[in-house]
């Protein structure tokens, strides 16, 4: 079967060539007006869940939760997959993108910063955009993680500090703003979360002293609405937790995607590491809003709450995850929730109207805490923090987790997240001057990780699924090399993911069973999305340096090929 | 920084251990102090060189104190005679069923054409008589048997989730997947029998003589 689409129209299957000629005549009266109905309006990304053939945000909704219902491909058939295209991209930075599908066009990025759209059905290319001037220095990959789309308009952050408009039937460039200084270590590389008419974008840059923050800026203009400064400085609440003047070089990134709850107006945003990392000598105190979750009002950007996991952070455990929002029964009433597993080894149940910590408890092994106190705050051991001579602590700097998204499904009631158990670091201080531009990092962290190779590994990484009012394990998928894989869920009952190893792994969502696995050939550093092509559903995973996407074994017809 | 982050490898004084010895005018992948500076930062891809966190200022302390190094390039007078080493390697030692070097001898060991510029003499001298003393996880071996009753031996090439990859002492190549082992087991010992009580010390010394002399620049040809 081959179809005929065009940008903004509904697929068109066609089998005759008399109904091919017609089709081609229609989409070609009809091309004149894709410019007008390839709209992705604000009312769609509310609704996005509604949409399940399209991927309209960085995490499928704004809930957070990277789950799709469509079930076309299922437990009983994942088996009959076949690979219906692959692209290569011609970079070799790691490929962490999550792509969107709207309205019959796939746009994603290549790193650093080359936005294309693409035919989701074919795999080929409508056009690209190549964003110059991205050799500013980034601590872990010149890499960006995907786009964000409202009205006929793309946004992606850039490397060099900057946040930049297209127009997504052209690639053309509709505005683009400085947003930070890339020179002293700003960077943007998270895909931009679009809330009503704003778009919001954080900074990375922890590793080079930043003082970070998040921004809006309005959708059409790019006229910047509100920032907040997720290092407290004079005049927020929680200055006091930075002594002296630490706070001008605290860090506090943003480099991973936030969510959006609509009926409380409030976003939520995970922030990164205090800086320097690994030495807290020159910044005692808590330092908020370091290792946080930060509840904004979503018009205009003021604090509600904030609920930080890591204190005075010495292990570089940046508090990124994606915030998975859900509505459920705790303990005999219903609740709005957070839901969380942190790089430091805990997860975490919060109430995501007030913040109140609600329940917890560690999904790891870890060494450096004896477990949560009632408000959630970790009871940390003595002599674990970096020294001179180093200190072994469990997980890795690396974390027990990571930026990897996690999942959760309400037809399970799961949440699943990937992790490595068993990593350690052998972290040292040293003492670091800050300097605009460099590295501002106070020591180091040799990373034990899950490496057959070249290390003893007594580690491995795995697909945990837990409980999501508890975090009780209920299954875990143990796999050998480590996974910086994210994951999605689907209402056909699977748990899609892949990991360093390069698979495509189709899991059973309720028992964590493997039901296929397809070799990619490279590591897998994002993850996949699904949605719904001309012939059925879809399923969409980067690995190595390429995108590929599986359906369903088509019938063939007589004489088809 | 170089105690605590570098000597653990290449030694406290840059004379090598598990990692090359720097005691050497020129490293094999630094030519320049560009490329000595990208790999302190970064690491080398694929082995145990880690990338390390410097700023400007520490990067440059660094690449002067690896330099330093060089010039105190090794030029110890070693007792043996690489001449009748090479030929023990060869012939009665049996190094070479096992272990090649340009291109000739056996494969199920490391190839040690460039024995000399990666390693220390001390170290090789080690690996000599007490190769178990410290076996790199690179080198360890795997034994397996499979349903069907086959026993495997060899040297770790691959491990997955799914799939392992060795090389198989008599088999060569072999890639087997975990579902058809009836046991399993990664040996972290070496594969190597120590030749402490095998060879004199005279032979020993003429092997670490050889051996010391591969791959440095001072004997290229």
């Amino acid at each position: 079967m081959t179809s005929l689409r065009a940008v903004g129209l509904r697929v068109v299957p066609i089998r005759s060539v008399a109904i091919r000629l017609a089709a081609i005549r229609l989409a070609a009266c009809c091309l004149a007006l894709t410019a007008a109905s390839a709209q992705v309006s604000y009312e769609r990304l509310l609704n996005a869940d509604d949409e399940p053939g399209q991927w309209l945000t960085y995490s499928g909704a704004y809930n957070g939760h990277r789950f799709s219902s469509l079930e076309e491909i299922h437990r009983g058939n994942v088996d009959q997959l076949e690979l219906k295209w692959v692209f290569q991209t011609k970079s070799l930075e790691k490929f962490e993108v999550t792509p969107l599908v709207a309205d019959g066009v796939m746009y994603f990025t290549q790193a650093p910063n080359t936005a294309i759209a693409i035919d989701p059905a074919t795999g080929r290319e409508f056009w690209r955009y190549e964003h110059q001037g991205t050799e500013a220095p980034v601590c872990c990959g010149r890499v960006n993680r995907g786009l964000a789309i409202l009205g006929e308009t793309l946004y992606m952050g850039t490397i060099d500090g900057k946040l930049v408009a297209l127009d997504a039937a052209s690639g053309n460039v509709r505005w683009q703003v400085q947003a930070a200084d890339p020179g002293q270590g700003y960077a943007l590389t998270h895909a931009p979360l679009v809330i009503k008419d704003k778009v919001l974008v954080g900074m990375a840059g922890g590793e080079f002293g930043i003082r970070g923050y998040l921004d809006a800026y309005d959708a059409e203009t790019g006229e910047r609405a509100w920032r907040f400064h997720t290092v407290a400085g004079p005049g927020q609440p929680g200055h006091e937790t930075w002594e002296g003047d630490s706070w001008k070089h605290g860090g506090g990134s943003i480099w991973v995607t936030g969510s959006y709850d609509p009926e409380l107006n409030l976003t939520y945003w995970g922030i990164g590491n205090p800086a320097p990392d690994w030495n807290g000598d020159v910044r005692k105190g808590d330092n908020l809003y370091t290792e946080s979750v930060i509840a904004l009002d979503a018009d205009s950007g003021k604090l509600k709450w904030h609920f930080q996991f890591t204190p005075h952070d010495v292990w570089d455990w940046d508090s990124v995850q994606v915030p998975v929002l859900a509505d459920l029964d705790f303990k005999g009433k219903p609740r709005k929730l957070v839901l969380w597993a942190n790089r430091n080894g805990f997860y975490y149940v919060l109430d995501r109207e007030t913040g109140e910590y609600l329940a917890g408890r560690q999904f790891t092994y870890q060494n450096w805490a004896k477990g949560l106190d009632e408000a959630g705050r970790p009871m940390r051991i003595p002599g674990m923090e970096p020294s001179a001579a180093g200190i072994k602590v469990f997980p890795a700097a690396t974390g027990a987790t990571n930026w990897y998204s996690p999942s959760y499904s309400p037809r399970s009631g799961l949440f699943y997240v990937s992790a490595w158990e068993y990593s350690y670091g052998i972290f040292r201080k040293w003492k670091s001057r800050y300097e605009p531009g460099q590295p501002y990092i106070g020591g180091t962290a040799t990373p034990w990780v899950p490496d057959p190779i070249n290390h003893e590994d007594p580690g491995h990484s795995a697909v945990l699924a837990l409980d999501p009012l508890t975090g009780e394990r209920k299954w875990e998928f143990s796999m050998t090399a480590a996974t910086e894989s994210g994951i999605l869920t689907t209402g056909g009952d699977l748990v899609l993911t892949g990991a360093k190893e390069g698979y495509l792994l189709a899991l059973d969502a309720a028992t964590g069973e493997l039901l296929l696995r397809k070799n990619l050939g490279g590591p897998v550093y994002a993850a996949p999305i699904t949605y719904k092509g001309a012939d059925g559903q879809l399923i969409t995973i980067p690995a190595g340096n390429a995108l590929f996407t599986f359906g369903l074994r088509e019938e063939k017809e007589e004489g088809e090929r | 920084m170089y105690r605590n982050h570098c000597a653990h490898c290449h030694g406290e004084k840059g004379q090598g251990g598990r990692g090359p010895s720097l005691r050497t005018r020129r490293l094999r992948q630094a030519d320049s102090d560009e490329d000595l500076a990208r790999i302190i930062k970064s690491g080398i891809p694929g082995s145990i060189m880690p990338s390390n966190y410097y700023d400007e200022k520490q990067l440059g302390l660094m690449v002067a104190y690896v330099r330093a190094f060089g010039a105190q390039s090794e030029q110890a007078v070693l007792a043996g005679d690489a001449t009748s080493g090479e030929a023990l390697f060869f012939d009665d030692g049996g190094c070479g069923q096992c272990h090649m070097v340009g291109g000739k001898g056996g494969r199920t060991g490391p190839d040690l054409s460039e024995a000399g510029a990666v390693r220390s003499a001390a170290h090789l001298r080690e690996s000599i008589v007490d190769p178990g003393a410290e076996v790199e996880p690179r080198l360890y071996a795997v034994r397996a048997v499979t349903k069907a009753g086959e026993k495997l031996y060899g040297r770790r090439l691959n491990i997955g989730t799914f799939t392992v990859q060795l090389l198989d002492a008599s088999r060569g190549l072999v890639s087997v997947a975990k579902s058809d082992l009836e046991s399993f087991e990664i040996v972290k010992e070496s594969m190597m029998p120590p030749y402490s009580g095998v060879l004199s010390t005279g032979q020993v010394d003429d092997l670490v003589a050889y051996l010391a002399s591969l791959g440095r620049e001072e004997s290229s040809k």
